[in-house]
């Protein structure tokens, strides 16, 4: 590894105005296992580490008017493990619960996570279905994104070098809607998502409203399968609705063959998956 | 069977290096710090085949900080075999230290010794290779075609069975008259298995440090499972005598046969001749995945002819294995292949006397990653072939698997007439099994999993759920090669020394060997110091392979120890003015009738007092026998039908290894094999890209079973008493490996009805076999 800078700025404040000066080569440090994976065998050579674990403003989840307010560097085990989360976003929590091992969650963060834009992250397609914002912020201001908005390639996003992550935020969950996620590794830890698959939606007199449906690792960054919601949207869930929206599961994908899967595979995953979640909720919505 | 009572034997005695094991300060190779070492890196082969037409070594060569770069050039042009065995090698001699000509991606080009890793990391990047790129050859089943680009050299092909058609070695065998065999058979069970990379996953990367010692003698301080074979087979690679050589073997961090190899050495030896200094070559993960040693892919196809009450008349196994750009055990891997796993079945009793058995195996060289040993050694390829088919007759004639195997099932007494003719690399010798306690396995195993009632089990929805058995055996050491060796002293306070040459590779051998010798000892394992693996201070031993260091330096424990009884009760009955046979040596302490003398007072009186000696002895042990371990695994799993995932959650292993000198490790041995076993069934493999590049030599990607995924194990030790080995041992560590693979591939087609005949089974294997089924 060669010789970079490394510093460790005690605000939000004072971390920005480096990002100002560092123009490009610098990388804010969170947990580090992204960042760090990349540096030591990717060849990712910033000159300036800036680490943000200090600040603490940027850590904690917390009801904030009608939505819920996750600090970017808030871990993924603590993220699995929020009753607020569990109780407003399951998906996300199941998301954050199926990262890496435990030894991962406790460092990795929901910020480096989503900056890290991975098709496999396994916090964006609840995020995604979650209709999340992300909070860019810069020395000229911050504004408020969507998460689905952000993801522009794999490993691409709409981060600018200045701006830091300071905020993630997602709507309180309505009445009759739920969020489920689904994730197949290879086996039961350290194991990237062959593919993945995160719905929500609103139960509106027994028919299917606002729903949201993304999948992971099957295109270059998470995507929404918007012609299955729209199959989904104002019908009742029975065995025939299923079928046809797992058939129609497939041609929203754009997947490559890899070492962890087929495209072929990823197809079959993805209908899985899918039918899995809409079969579970049609079960409990007939129960009650 | 009632057994004498052991005080040391049969005990969960602690391991002895446990405690330094645990809290970090045991010694491996690299926890050593020698003024002004030195750091060598390798530059590696980016083609498969390929010619090295130019190398420019000047920039790297006068970048400061580095003090040799090693090409082709600079080394003696000696060909050697790497493979880890006695003399002659029965693997082909096809490898130079460095050679101008890239057989593998990965394969050596220059080495370079700098004062930090990454200065030698930087002098890589400098050396010039002009490359002329030839066709290679990917895959094994095309190797011998008559266009095939040939990997080695017909002038120079050195013990290879038939360079020009790639062949590195090649075995047949046939017993009575298979042919006929299967013409009366009632029914003939036919098909092709395949089985592909798998890396050992030792935690420990292969590492070396040379250097030379105040006389001058080269010292080869390594993680190696060989080293006296280490010693013997780089003196002429480095130009200097044995007794100029000393090979240290410290702590190691795992091995599983990928160590049974002089892969660093010579090449470390040679940067430190030529500079002077000490030098460490270590490889890094990748460099272990790729370049290594693999176990040996293999097709293999399995033919099974019974007769309709299920006795069978004939059993065959074909074998085309894959040996990569080497041959390193190219021969004996797949000598295993046969050896460890037709004799488990007899054919004698379709037509009296006469067994119907052939065998025949070839390896191939292609342009890929090196295989050579690898815990069970050729062995887990061949039950994976023959178990399946056993299972898969079973199911033809309508019989209980477990009934079908019973039927069949090798018996005390037996002397299959193949291991005759298929020894390792030779003729094979003569075996009488001694001790066999496979029925009871079988019966105490399938109680434990409750296998009557889970075969008559249906379950409803997308997730099945099935058991499978398979039924395995393997051997205690090599018969008529290999040899152990141990010292035994004793010292004034009543502890003892014990010197081996085994190869204690965190498979805890000095602890057995401890025990061992405690027992005929009267004492207690703790009061043994041992050393192991120190070319200058032990005995000989030919390492830690072919699971045969309890069972092989074991008995050279106890015979080393008898002796050492004996020069102590001798001296104790003149001390004590008794008769020798009314003496008991026990707990430290030599009674006699009247008085009695502790082990430190006749140590004292040797030592200081009367006809001055050191209680001390030396003992060798050989063993024409070769007593296999039994096992029967069972697997209780659930197929996903619409994900392919399959899923372990029971695993039940009985096994039978004579008697287990120490029952905790012995079970830690066997989880340890099912773990790799696992892996090797379910999810490990090389993936390769068309251009021979592995793609995934990394754990993250190359899966091998984590924490997590493991299933509930049961280990049962079913005690049986070897007659040949030192207390009724026999070997345990190879065995587990063989089971996973056709235990969970059976388990696969009672849920499911599919048959698996490529292992691992990757969930995306198993959806594709269920979906070409479904239509
Ligand atoms: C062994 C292993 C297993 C893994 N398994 C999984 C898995 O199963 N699923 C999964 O999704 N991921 C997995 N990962 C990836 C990784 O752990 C996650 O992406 C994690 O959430 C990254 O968070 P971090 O805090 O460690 O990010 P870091 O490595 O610190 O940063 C990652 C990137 O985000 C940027 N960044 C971080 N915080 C901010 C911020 N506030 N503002 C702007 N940019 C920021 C960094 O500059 C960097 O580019 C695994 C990683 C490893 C090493």
């Amino acid at each position: 590894m060669d010789v970079f800078r490394y510093l460790a700025p005690e605000s939000v404040e004072e971390t920005l105005q480096l990002l100002d000066e560092g123009a490009g080569g610098v990388k804010v440090l969170a947990g580090g296992t992204d960042l760090l994976v990349q540096m030591k065998e990717r060849g990712l050579r910033p000159g300036l580490v800036l680490d943000v674990a200090g600040l603490h403003e940027l850590r904690g989840i917390r009801m904030e008017g009608k939505y819920v307010w996750i600090g970017p560097l808030t871990t993924h085990w603590d993220l699995a493990h929020s009753a607020l989360i569990r109780e407003h976003g399951l998906a996300l929590a199941q998301g954050a619960s199926k990262v890496g091992s435990p030894q991962i969650r406790h460092r990795g963060t929901i910020g480096g996570n989503i900056a890290n834009a991975s098709p496999a992250a396994d916090t964006v397609p609840p995020l995604v279905v979650l209709e999340a914002e992300v909070e860019l912020r810069s020395l000229n201001g911050s504004h408020w994104l969507p998460v689905e908005s952000l993801m522009e390639g794999p490993s691409r996003t709409a981060l600018r070098p200045k701006e830091l992550i300071t905020g993630v935020r997602f709507p309180h969950r309505a009445p009759g809607s739920r969020s489920q996620y689904e994730k197949f590794g290879s086996r039961q830890a350290l194991s990237i998502a062959v593919a993945s698959v995160a719905v929500a939606a609103v139960q509106e007199k027994g028919r299917f409203a606002r729903v949201r449906i993304a999948l992971g690792s099957v295109s270059p960054t998470v995507v929404r399968a918007t012609r299955v919601e729209e199959i989904l949207t104002g019908e009742a869930l029975g065995e025939d609705l299923i079928a046809q929206a797992t058939a129609s599961v497939a041609q929203q994908c754009r997947p490559i063959d890899d070492v962890r899967g087929s495209a072929w595979y990823r197809c079959q995953l993805v209908e899985a998956l899918l039918a899995r979640i809409l079969l579970c909720w049609g079960e409990e919505w007939m129960a009650g | 069977m009632s057994k004498p009572k052991f005080r040391s034997v049969g005990h969960n005695q602690r391991k002895l290096d446990g405690v330094a094991l645990v809290t970090g300060k045991a010694r491996y190779v690299d926890d050593i710090e020698l003024r002004g070492m030195l750091y060598a890196k390798i530059l590696r082969s980016p083609h498969a085949h390929a010619r090295i037409v130019e190398i420019d070594v000047r920039e790297a060569r006068s970048l400061p900080g580095v003090c040799a770069v090693l090409t082709y050039q600079d080394v003696p042009r000696i060909q050697y075999t790497t493979a880890g065995q006695g003399p002659p090698e029965p693997s082909p001699k096809d490898t130079f230290v460095l050679d101008d000509k890239m057989r593998f991606v990965g394969d050596r080009v220059a080495a370079v010794a700098a004062k930090t890793p990454q200065i030698a990391e930087a002098a890589l990047k400098m050396i010039k290779v002009e490359y002329e790129v030839l066709p290679a050859v990917l895959n094994m089943e095309h190797a011998m075609d008559p266009d095939a680009p040939k990997v080695h050299e017909i002038p120079s092909a050195n013990g290879i069975s038939i360079p020009e058609r790639n062949i590195a070695a090649q075995v047949e065998v046939t017993d009575g008259d298979p042919g006929r065999g299967f013409a009366e058979a009632d029914l003939v069970v036919e098909n092709l298995y395949r089985v592909g990379y798998v890396h050992a996953s030792h935690t420990e990367p292969h590492i070396c440090i040379t250097y030379l010692d105040e006389t001058g003698r080269l010292v080869v301080r390594t993680s190696t499972q060989v080293p006296f074979h280490v010693r013997r087979i780089i003196a002429p690679l480095v130009g200097r005598p044995i007794g100029q050589i000393r090979v240290i073997k410290p702590r190691i961090g795992g091995a599983f046969g990928a160590k049974q190899e002089v892969l660093l050495e010579p090449l470390c030896a040679l940067l430190t001749l030529k500079t002077g200094c000490p030098v460490r070559l270590q490889l890094t993960r990748e460099e272990v995945f790729v370049s290594s040693r693999t176990r040996h892919p293999q097709v293999l196809r399995c033919k099974v002819g019974v007769n309709k009450d299920g006795i069978i008349a004939a059993t065959q196994l074909d074998v085309l294995a894959n040996t990569g750009a080497y041959g390193s055990h190219a021969l004996t891997v797949q000598c295993n292949t046969g050896s460890k796993t037709l004799p488990l079945y007899r054919t004698l009793q379709y037509r009296e006397g006469v067994n119907n058995v052939h065998f025949k195996a070839t390896a191939v060289y292609t342009n890929l990653p090196v295989a050579g040993a690898i815990r069970g050694y050729g062995a887990p390829q061949g039950y994976f072939a023959l178990d399946t088919t056993m299972d898969e007759i079973a199911h033809r004639l309508g019989m209980d698997p477990i009934e079908f195997r019973l039927k069949n099932l090798i018996r005390e007494g037996d002397s299959p007439a193949l291991l005759e003719q298929l020894g390792e690399g030779r003729e094979g010798v003569k075996q009488v099994l001694k001790s066999c306690g496979l029925r009871e396995c079988i019966r105490r195993g399938r109680a434990e999993i409750g296998w009557d009632e889970k075969r008559a089990r249906r379950d409803q929805g997308p997730v099945k759920r099935g058991v499978g058995v398979a039924v395995l055996q393997q051997g205690s050491g090599i018969p008529g090669i290999d040899m152990g060796a141990v010292t035994i002293k004793l010292n004034e306070d009543g502890s003892f020394n014990l010197l081996a040459g085994a190869t204690d590779l965190g498979t805890g051998s000095d602890t057995i060997l401890a025990q061992i010798a405690a027992e005929v000892l009267g004492t207690d394992a703790d009061k043994f110091s041992v050393l192991s693996s120190d070319t200058d201070l032990t005995p000989f031993d030919t390492g830690a392979y072919a699971s045969s260091t309890t069972y092989i330096t074991g008995m050279a424990a106890k015979k080393a120890a008898g002796k050492v009884r004996k020069m102590i009760l001798d001296r104790a009955a003149r001390m004590l003015s008794e008769r020798g046979e009314d003496l008991v040596l026990e707990d430290g302490q030599v009674r006699g009738r009247k008085e009695s003398v502790s082990l430190g007072e006749v140590c004292s009186d040797a030592l200081y007092q009367h006809d001055q000696e050191q209680i001390m002895a030396t003992a060798s042990h050989i063993s024409y026998d070769s007593p296999p371990p039994f096992s029967a695994h069972f697997a209780d799993v659930t197929v996903d039908t619409e994900t392919g995932r399959v899923k372990v959650l029971e695993y039940i292993v009985a096994v039978d290894c004579g008697t287990a000198i120490n029952p905790q490790m012995a079970e830690g041995q066997t989880l340890g094999g099912i773990q790799m076993g696992l892996g090797y069934a379910l999810s490990e493999e090389y993936i390769f890209d068309d251009r021979g590049r592995m793609l995934n030599p990394r754990f993250m990607d190359y899966k091998i079973f984590s924490a997590a995924d493991m299933p509930r194990i049961k280990v049962i030790l079913v005690d049986t008493f070897e007659p040949t080995g030192p207390f009724g041992a026999k070997s345990v560590s190879e065995i587990p490996t063989n089971g996973p693979a056709p235990a969970i591939a059976n388990a696969i087609f009672h849920a499911v009805g599919v048959r698996l005949r490529e292992v691992p089974f990757t969930p995306e294997r198993v959806l594709a076999a269920l979906k070409s089924r479904d239509t």
